[in-house]
């Protein structure tokens, strides 16, 4: 691996030293461009210039990480990152966002963009909701650059309303599994059917709409009730800061809880990537409840009722897209604890490729590092079951 | 030669099992009651582990006592011992190939 991260990185180096002209079939002259895009900090990817008879476009292309990773070089065909439009000029004018040599997404200025929520509907009810999130990076020319980045979440809602089905038994429903019925012995229970296998990415698996959950807080009165968040850790390899163990890549999840006199309410919750396979590295979020987890280390803070309420509003709102390295369990984490003020022990790490994150292997490594401290939990435990959500 | 080639396969074996790539080609194991209605994904194993599955399926019959009828709970994925890359979860997490299969 490293030595193809080797070649890879000699290749853009050599390209990047002088501009090469090449001609396609269709008359458009590309070529490459020295200098190199910043993107998350980190100077990577590539440009190019397209010139057609009566106009210029420059592209910056920037793989992603995890795409560059797996298949340990970039290709148009496949490609799974970002590309910026820029004018002759160098004026920022699109982009898209590629998964897999498609374009899934859309980058504008950060100036042009409004938020929508759609919906289309068939047989069943699907709700498009788009958000343009701001970012930035440093393009080639070395000037700051704001984009704004479309990002769409599909909730398909099926009420399981069926007109041409029914029961194609004979006779009415007893209401008795059992049988029962007049006269006779009663037949042995048959086993009950199987419930239909999900159909729909998502549909059987733990995702929960994460502001039925944090609702639940607002059955109880911020006068008078104590507050705390607590973040659980489970670690890869319990006790060492390793970013993969017997417990895969760990996982982060954060828990808040409210109490009123002798009623409380808790809630813990983690994020998730809603995908499978290698398709985790870079997908589309989900909020799980995280009742039963069992966790290596935990550190909870006291806190007031508007920063509890900030962190109960970062929870029920969540980033809709999941990045392994760059923005994974443990990011959403401690920026929810930042929204409320609670600067958590640094869980930033190596985690490989030259760049650093956040990690549950960092994150259990930093508590461990203040277990001195009355708040900290290093001897583990089992989240107890969760409140579940509110209408 | 063959010192080599052993080297190799335990590299191979151990960078599989070892690395976020195990994160990434790890199945999803999932297990089910007898009826379907309860059901646990391990997704990747990030938090959601085996047992988690066991604390749930707990709290589940405690809630739905007219469901311990039968008690176990049922994997529903198979077991294939030729995915080096899950050997992991053999030495790490054995209980869970134990459980009886049903079909998913």
């Amino acid at each position: 691996m490293k030595k193809t991260l080797f070649y890879i990185s000699l290749f853009t180096l050599v390209a990047c030293q002088k501009e090469k002209l090449i001609e396609n079939k269709s008359g458009v002259q590309v070529m490459d461009m020295a200098g190199q895009p910043t993107y998350q900090g980190v100077k990577q990817g590539y440009r190019k210039k397209l010139v057609w008879p009566d106009s210029t476009r420059i592209l910056e292309v920037i793989p992603d990480a995890a795409y560059l990773y797996l298949k340990g070089r970039s290709s148009a065909k496949d490609l799974t990152g970002h590309v910026f439009v820029y004018d002759e000029n160098y004026h920022f004018l699109r982009g898209l966002v590629y998964h897999d040599g498609k374009a899934v997404g859309l980058i504008k200025p950060a100036a042009e963009v409004t938020n929508s929520v759609k919906n289309k509907s068939q047989m069943v009810y699907v709700s498009e909701s788009c958000v343009w999130y701001e970012s930035n990076y440093v393009d080639g020319e070395g000037v700051f650059t704001v984009y704004a980045e479309k990002v769409c979440d599909y909730t398909i809602y099926d009420d399981g309303y069926n007109p041409g089905g029914g029961s194609s038994s004979g006779g009415g429903y007893s209401g008795d599994p059992y049988g029962g019925g007049s006269g006779g012995a009663p037949s042995p229970a048959p086993e009950p059917e199987t419930p239909p296998m999900a159909e729909l990415p998502g549909q059987q698996n733990q995702k929960i709409e994460p502001k039925k959950f944090m609702d639940c807080f607002g059955s109880l009165p911020d006068v008078g009730s104590k507050m705390s968040v607590t973040f659980f850790v489970v670690e890869p390899q319990p006790g060492v800061p390793f970013n993969v163990g017997q417990n895969s890549v760990g996982h982060t999840a954060i828990g808040l809880t409210k109490t009123y006199g002798d009623q409380s309410i808790t809630q813990v919750v983690g994020f998730y990537p809603d995908a499978t396979g290698k398709d985790r590295v870079h997908a589309p979020s989900k909020m799980a409840d995280n009742g039963g987890l069992d966790y290596n280390v935990s550190i909870t803070y006291q806190v007031q009722a508007f920063e509890f309420n900030a962190i109960l509003n970062a929870v029920a709102n969540p980033p809709v897209t999941y990045d392994l390295y760059s923005y994974n369990c443990t990011n959403f984490a401690y920026d929810a604890g930042r929204a409320g003020g609670i600067k958590l022990p640094d869980p930033t790490v190596n985690v490989g490729m030259f760049q650093t994150g956040m990690s549950p292997g960092g994150l259990g490594n930093a508590i461990r590092n203040v277990a001195d401290l009355n708040n900290t939990n290093t001897k583990g435990g089992t989240v107890g079951q969760t409140h579940g959500p509110c209408n | 030669m063959k010192k080599y080639l052993m080297i190799s396969v335990i590299a191979v074996v151990l960078l599989a099992n070892l690395t976020p790539l195990s994160y990434l080609w790890r199945e999803d194991y999932t297990y089910r009651n007898y009826d379907g209605s309860f059901r646990f994904n391990e997704e990747g194993s990030a938090g959601f582990n085996f047992k988690m599955a066991r604390t749930r399926y707990r709290w589940f019959l405690k809630d739905h006592p007219e469901k311990q009828r039968d008690t176990l709970l049922y994997r529903t994925f198979t077991i294939k011992p030729w995915r080096f890359w899950q050997w992991g979860d053999f030495v790490f997490g054995p209980d869970r190939f134990k459980l009886p299969y049903k079909k998913p």
